[in-house]
């Protein structure tokens, strides 16, 4: 466990429902690194698991970029997604999604800039376990 | 009857089996039930519905993880089901699954053994 700010570790995929586990993955990966603990970790893998489905969804892509930063108790993550045609200028959540988020996570955000699709989640480690 | 999906790089690929019993099918489920695989678990639940409409058991406790398009499975199958006088029981869930019922207040829809 460490509370000093971590590098920043990036993560380029392709597009796919398939490839996601692997953003959970690493997304485990890191926070285990950094302290949290295994319920921490299954909320930040199933938080990071439904934003980049909704990023695949939302349109055609060229790939995907997420990008894991801990810095003290907190990790921040982020997506995103470029997009080849044009797209909705709002990401709409599935209820169930945004149920899932409000609960696993302490904040979240996603959008779309221009040609990109984003997703910011934050959450911090629980006290108890710094 | 099982069903494999690719390997996950650390994850765990979907395994799904089916159990014909007396008087239900069980359905046994495990490892990640994600955008990715659902689809095969949405195909083996309905193929299941269409042998068995009275009882199908889902044995969730191998489940290493599952997201909202896998809860969209399991309604889908319940409501299938119901819809044809049958029930969809959900055996020994994980804690995860069991908190993301909750979370979604789906947990209300399902018959837990």
């Amino acid at each position: 466990m460490t509370d000093a700010t971590e590098p920043e570790v990036t993560l380029s995929l392709p597009a796919s429902h398939e490839r996601v586990r692997l953003a959970r993955l690493v997304a485990a990966g890191v926070a285990e690194s950094v302290g949290f603990d295994l319920d921490e970790i299954e909320d930040l893998r199933i938080a990071v698991d439904e934003l980049c489905v909704v990023l695949v969804d939302h349109g055609r892509a060229s790939g995907l970029r997420i990008s894991y930063r801990a810095n003290g108790a907190d990790l921040e993550i982020r997506g995103e997604c470029r997009y080849v045609d044009d797209v909705a200028e709002s990401i709409e959540l599935p209820r169930l999604t945004r149920q899932i988020l409000e609960t696993v996570v302490d904040e979240h955000e996603s959008g779309v800039d221009g040609d990109a699709g984003w997703f910011v989640v934050r959450k911090a480690r629980d006290a108890a376990g710094t | 009857m099982q069903s494999e999906e690719g390997a996950g790089s650390g994850t765990r690929a979907l395994v799904v089996d089916v159990v014909p019993e007396d008087g239900a099918t069980i359905v046994r489920v495990a490892g990640d039930v994600d955008a990715h695989s659902t689809a095969e678990l949405d195909r083996r639940l309905a193929d299941a519905a269409d042998r068995d409409a009275d009882l199908v058991v889902l044995e969730v406790s191998g489940v290493t993880f599952i997201d909202s398009t896998g809860l969209r499975t399991l309604v889908a199958a319940n409501t299938r089901l119901a819809d044809r006088g049958g029930r969809l029981v959900l055996r020994r869930p994980t804690a995860t699954l069991q908190r993301l019922l909750e979370i979604t207040g789906l947990d209300a829809s399902f018959d837990v053994d």
